[in-house]
């Protein structure tokens, strides 16, 4: 019997899929072929609209109504029923949890953005004078494939702790444990816990940055560094004076990447701590907001702080895109 | 006869530089090396271990492996039995790719039509619809969330699959819409033109020329779309609830991290389950991956 | 074939730019008509609205009668060749060829044989097989011309063809489409801005400047008998010399006065001229119509003329001089290549009366 259960759940999940799938392409055709029924003139003004109205549904529906609401919500009470003026920015801003949750996002984004950064840099330019520059690249950069979750599950599991005087099998602990002190609780230990959750995140990034920096710096051209080393500077003067400026773009654009990334990141610390133990950022407690405590206006108020911070960075990374694109 | 000197002296000075190169270069091997090893332990460890008895795994790290003499009776498969099916991880990997695959085929689909009519096709009022889309990018999920929860709940889409797809689709539309329509715009005109004038209809022109030559585009976007729903938690766990049998790899091995905590042989087995695919598509498809990611990284 | 009516054309950009004003242009069954003109005149903007490419905001464009105007490209029975080729890049040549006929739902077979037999008649069955990618420009011009020849439609238009190709294939080029032309006996619309082109291909030129149709005529008629300043100057190269001139009668004799220049005009033609006396004129005379007398020709009307050599351009079947008048005005003329005529040397030219042109000054027409 579980073996036709089974069956049937993977025929279902098949079908789910076809229809999913099929359903939206179908849909496409079946409109063209009506349209193309019409006359040329009234064909040529109502296509593009065939091709645009299910973009455009979705969009004003998942996005532009949600986010109008969202907005009004925050201005109003715990389920939505009386005005209550500022009063959910006021807890936003006041709060101890959320100021704790405020002083916690700028520890992640100060630390994330820097070493993720600064380390891919140093990756970058030294991986270009290695043989297995492809491997070693590959290896730092996978870490991008894996997700919050997982990555949680990976630092979990390198961070277990064990009384002292039973065998560790974390290795970070191992390691502090051999090297002669007392192992740690890095996930309760509130002068670590904050810095472990960070380094999750500074594991994942870094790959990032480095692909990015990486390509940058082989886009130096050849004869600038040549050039530099004819009139006489050492690599050392050459990583300041010439890689450094010719690719401080793209380290905007890699920095502004990774600070709304942070910014928007709840995943880790959700399933890391829960928040517990002054580890809540921004967008953890928005979620705790609305799910623990029922209180949308107040998860409300923070989704739009949490815009307002993000909006400028993502104005400049797009238009920095744009550019790109545009120079392409 | 003032050859050999020459020679000698040359000999010593390539032997001279050799040393030399060693000791410059010795410390960017060590740095990268040491680097790339300790980028890779974290999830070696968890991959051998999730092949490690449960007592073993509780009693010692996973290092003690490699101590001689290798003992390959000491591996066995049995985690990942346990949780793929006393955990649901089987059922939750076939949600996961429920969700996943029409959760990216939808916004492809919808996103290459919506660009093709933003690049090729003339009506009032394309361009301001472009901007506005791109203006969507800044828009956090988080902004969204409560009222499309709510509406959710009215109309019964909360933890079905339907629903999970429809969220998916709106929130990767506008960097689908916007990543496409600036590469299909700078296809050249004189291709649009040339099938319209061999007499192909819009449709024509874009199944046969627009999507064969967008493929790069399409595929960096499908790869980041797939990779981005497949590792999504927060969607899944606002939409879907509580809801076990929808739920997807993250959710379930999120709960078993919340209910089995210590059950290392379990979370080790759960959480390579979940990676399995992702990075399989990281291997296959690493140019369009990195692509994907580079032009993903505009996402709100 | 076809049989091709612009009326009262007019093309009007939103940002209201005229492109083509008021293009009236009567193309029959199986001309070879060639639209040239500078780059921005709206030659390509007119072919472009044949196409369907382009929208018609004013006037009327028929196909064999019907007004077509709102119908989409496909449903016109036209075939474009680009400038550019546009050959799919992810299509074999055949699949190239062969994608009108698909998309028109030819069965297989005829599909097959006419793209081979169209191939066959460029010659280039065997590159069938290949991507656009790994053709020459010439191979590449062929198929975009192969793509069009295979469908039989009504009416060629094709966009500069061979701007993209180097000079001798080009002269090449010019000929097998020529020949192609008599042999499928449609009609073809050619755009250039090439004045070679023009006069080597076209059964019919129409000349375009700023939106507006100049002269419609054979090449020939064009050449001689220019219209208008614009035309006599855009065809021919080098261009025709301008002179600003006025006309004196002196005792039985009519002159054209142009600075130091003073030539008669002949009095076969002089009571043409009676009635612009004291008109602002220009005088124009081509570097072809101008000779060294050693080497005359006979049949010609010579007035003779002195000037200084400035510099010499010699082409082996011809030389090109640099003349300077008197008055420093420059002249350039097109004689026979044993002259030998050396820089600072002051010759003699014959100018040809029997081809010379007046213009008039304010509105650039040629008198008549």
């Amino acid at each position: 019997m579980p073996d036709a259960n089974n069956l049937l759940r993977l025929l279902s999940a098949i079908a789910a899929i076809v229809l999913g799938s099929g359903g939206v392409i179908a849909l496409f055709y079946a409109a063209n072929i009506l349209v193309n029924r019409l006359p040329y003139q009234w064909r040529s003004r109502i296509l593009p609209w065939v091709y645009m109205v299910p973009a455009l549904a979705i969009l004003t529906a998942f996005l532009i109504l949600p986010t109008i609401r969202t907005i009004i919500i925050s201005f109003q009470d715990q389920r939505s029923e009386s005005w209550v003026g500022l009063d959910n920015y006021l807890f936003a801003f006041t709060n101890s949890d959320m100021l704790i949750a405020f002083r916690n996002n700028i520890l992640w984004l100060v630390l994330v953005t820097g070493v993720s950064v600064g380390l891919g840099l140093i990756i970058a330019v030294l991986v270009d004078r290695v043989r297995y520059e492809p491997v070693a690249k590959a290896l730092i950069f996978l870490p991008m494939a894996i997700s919050f979750v997982g990555a949680s599950v990976i630092w979990r599991f390198v961070y277990a702790y064990q009384p002292p005087g039973i065998e560790q099998i974390g290795l970070l602990n191992a390691i502090v444990v051999a090297l002669g002190f007392e192992p740690i609780g890095w996930l309760v230990n509130k002068g670590v816990n904050n810095l472990a959750l960070i380094a999750i995140m500074i594991w994942l990034q870094t790959g990032f940055a480095m692909v990015l920096l990486s390509s940058a710096v082989k886009g130096i051209p050849q004869d600038v560094i040549e050039a530099a080393r004819m009139d006489g500077a050492n690599e050392l003067q050459i990583f300041w004076r010439i890689t450094i400026p010719m690719i401080s773009s793209t380290i905007v654009v890699v920095s502004t990447t990774i600070i709304v990334l942070v910014l928007k990141v709840f995943d880790i610390v959700f399933v890391m701590t829960g928040g517990n133990l002054d580890t809540d950022v921004i967008a953890s407690r928005m979620i705790k907001e609305m799910f623990n405590f029922r209180n949308f206006g107040r998860g409300s108020a923070i989704a739009v702080i949490l815009l307002l911070a993000v909006i400028p960075v993502m104005a400049a990374n797009i238009r920095r895109f744009q550019q790109q694109e545009t120079n392409r | 006869m003032t050859a050999r000197p020459d020679a000698r002296s040359r000999q010593s000075r390539s032997w001279m530089d050799r040393v030399e190169t060693w000791f410059t270069t010795a410390p960017v091997h060590i740095v990268v090396v040491a680097i790339a090893l300790l980028w890779t332990l974290p999830t070696a460890g968890l991959l051998i271990s999730s092949f490690r008895q449960p007592d073993a795994l509780l009693e010692s790290g996973w290092w003690t492996v490699f101590t001689p003499p290798l003992d390959l009776g000491q591996f066995h498969l049995g985690n990942y039995g346990d949780v793929l099916t006393g955990q649901g991880m089987g059922q939750a990997f076939l949600n996961s790719l429920i969700i996943t695959i029409p959760a990216t085929v939808m916004p492809i689909a919808i996103a290459t039509f919506a660009a093709y009519a933003l690049a090729w096709m003339r009506f009032p009022g394309r361009q301001l619809l472009f901007v506005m889309i791109v203006g969507l990018l800044v828009v956090p999920l988080q902004m969204t969330l409560i009222p499309v929860l709510r509406a959710y709940n009215t109309l019964g889409l909360a933890g079905t699959f339907f629903g999970v797809w429809l969220a998916h689709t709106g929130y990767g539309l506008p960097l689908g819409i916007y990543l496409l329509r600036n590469y299909i715009g700078t296809l050249p005109r004189d291709l649009i033109e040339a099938a319209a004038v061999d007499g192909a209809s819009h449709l024509k022109i874009f199944t046969r020329i627009v999507v064969p030559l967008s493929t790069p585009a399409i595929a960096s976007f499908t790869v980041f779309q797939f990779l981005w729903v497949w590792n999504d938690l927060l969607v899944a766990l606002v939409y879907l609830g509580g809801n076990q049998d929808v739920a997807p790899v993250t959710l379930v091995l999120r709960n078993l991290v919340g209910d089995r905590g210590q059950d290392w042989h379990l979370l080790t087995a759960g959480a390579f389950i979940s990676m399995v695919v992702p990075l399989l598509v990281f291997f296959a498809l690493q140019r369009y991956f990195v692509r994907g990611l580079l032009a993903g990284s505009v996402k709100g | 074939m076809a049989h091709i009516v612009f009326e009262q054309v007019t093309k009007q950009y939103d940002n209201g730019f005229i492109a083509v004003k008021d293009l009236n242009l009567d193309i029959g069954d199986d001309e070879f008509l060639v639209l040239v003109g500078p780059s921005g005149c709206g030659k390509t903007t007119s072919l472009r609205m044949l196409a369907g490419l382009e929208s018609i905001s004013r006037g009327n464009l028929y196909i064999n009668g019907e007004r077509v105007n709102d119908r989409a490209p496909r449903e016109r029975d036209i075939a474009m060749v680009f400038q550019s080729y546009a050959l799919y890049p992810h299509m074999s040549v055949f699949d190239n060829m062969a994608f009108s006929l698909q998309l028109q739902g030819t069965p297989k077979v005829d599909v097959q044989q006419r793209v081979q037999a169209a191939a066959a008649q460029l010659g280039i069955e065997e590159l069938l097989d290949r991507k656009p990618k790994q053709l020459s420009g010439g191979q590449r011009q062929r198929v975009a011309v192969g793509r069009a020849i295979v469908r039989d439609p009504a009416a060629f238009l094709m966009d500069e063809p061979l701007s993209n190709l180097d000079a001798k294939l080009r002269v090449q080029a010019r000929a097998e489409l020529t020949k192609l032309h008599h042999k499928l006996g449609t009609t073809f619309i050619y755009v250039t801005h090439d004045q070679v082109e023009a006069m080597t291909m076209g059964s019919r030129i129409a000349v375009m400047n700023q939106g507006i149709l100049q002269q419609v005529d054979t090449p020939q008629t064009l050449y001689d008998s220019p219209n208008n300043m614009f035309v006599a100057g855009f065809m021919g190269s080098p261009a025709m010399n301008f002179f600003e001139a006025d006309l004196k009668p002196e005792g039985d004799t009519l002159f054209i006065h142009a600075g130091s220049l003073k030539v008669p005009v002949p009095a076969d033609v002089r009571s043409r001229y009676d009635s612009y006396v004291g008109t602002p004129l220009i005088f124009g005379i081509r570097p072809d119509n101008i000779y060294n007398p050693k080497c005359a020709p006979p049949g010609i009307n010579p007035v003779d003329i002195e000037a200084t050599v400035s510099v010499v351009e010699m082409m082996g079947y011809e030389e090109i001089v640099y003349l300077t008048l008197a008055d420093s005005q420059e002249l350039i003329a097109r004689i026979d290549p044993r002259s030998r005529f050396t820089p600072g040397e002051t010759v003699r030219v014959s100018l040809d009366m029997n081809c010379f042109h007046l213009f008039d000054r304010a509105s650039e027409q040629v008198l008549h």
